[in-house]
């Protein structure tokens, strides 16, 4: 038997594998795997963009930014908004708004977190 | 999550499942992983795994395959492919596990089969290939079973390439007297894996 021929026969011979009984036991261990490791994948980047976006306001909250936002003299603030008031002609005011710069920033910081979480179902849905 | 499967994904042809794979498409994968399972772990028994460890290991590479399925473009066979990724992922275990060195200088580790008793019996590839030393028997399958040049086997195996190569003609040599015992021809190595 020539070289390249027994080299051909064992070729095929190692081509020529069996199917297992248990194949399809066996590709629904893997796809059970692929599930997991992609559940704690999102769940991994759903914790670290909550525990970022908690870092994220705890730190601003605690620079002082908020104090400080609230010296800024008042008038600028006003005519920016006014500007922008009229720029969006939603015909919002908000001087007007009911509350404070904390809700201002933590509804900002929630926005944060709601577009993260968002983006990460998009990610999932791709 | 992930996208929805075509209802007729069986159908499809491998290079159509892996794209569709390459989306997030795990039922797709799935498909490829019914179609392509027995030959991962048949390979990976063939180079000396156990049975449960050539599972373990056929679904770490199938998961692999899964992570880096936008790299393979079809150029040849998907069943291939993945292969290659377990064979590999077997030999860094094989050698984690200092095999290797120990299998070196194996000698004749399974002569106990051999003589004409085991000769004169229809001997399959597999039983040929468990009476082979075990550096012969993962030579081997690396360059005939999962497709590896002797270059490529020799780096997998971190030995010398000109060790690969006597490897595999001693392991031919052998195989050939078991798979072929009419038939006394020399082996020289294999050409077209060099």
């Amino acid at each position: 038997m020539a070289d390249l021929e027994f080299e051909t026969r064992l070729d095929r011979m190692f081509a020529d594998t069996p199917v297992f009984d248990d194949r399809e036991a066996f590709a629904r261990q893997v796809v059970t795997r692929l599930e997991r490791g992609w559940s704690m994948r999102q769940w991994t980047i759903w914790v670290a963009g909550f525990v970022g976006g908690l870092t994220g306001v705890w730190q601003l909250v605690r620079s002082g930014v908020l104090v400080r936002a609230e010296d800024i003299p008042t008038e600028p603030v006003r005519m920016l908004s006014h500007r922008v008031m009229e720029a969006s002609k939603m015909g919002l005011e908000l001087s007007s708004l009911p509350f404070g710069g904390e809700v201002m920033w933590a509804a900002a910081g929630l926005s944060t977190l709601a577009v993260i979480f968002v983006a990460m179902r998009a990610v999932g849905e791709l | 999550m992930g996208k929805t499967s075509p209802p007729n994904i069986g159908s499809l042809h491998d290079v159509e499942l892996a794209t569709l794979a390459a989306t997030g498409d795990r039922p797709a994968f799935g498909e490829l992983v019914r179609r392509h399972g027995s030959a991962v772990r048949a390979l990976l028994r063939r180079m000396g795994a156990e049975a449960s460890v050539a599972d373990d290991l056929a679904q770490d590479a199938f998961l692999q395959a899964f992570e880096r399925v936008a790299e393979f473009r079809g150029e040849g066979p998907f069943a291939a492919w993945v292969k290659r990724i377990a064979a590999r992922l077997y030999v860094r275990r094989w050698r984690k596990e200092s095999r290797l060195v120990a299998a070196t200088d194996d000698g004749e580790a399974s002569e106990g089969h051999g003589g004409e008793a085991f000769a004169a019996t229809r001997i399959d590839l597999d039983e040929a290939l468990r009476a082979l030393p075990a550096s012969e028997r993962m030579c081997i399958s690396l360059c005939y079973g999962a497709g590896l040049s002797h270059a490529e086997a020799a780096e997998a195996l971190g030995a010398p390439l000109g060790t690969v190569k006597s490897h595999v003609k001693r392991g031919l040599d052998r195989l050939r007297g078991r798979l072929a015992p009419q038939d006394g021809a020399s082996a020289t190595g294999r050409q077209g894996h060099g």
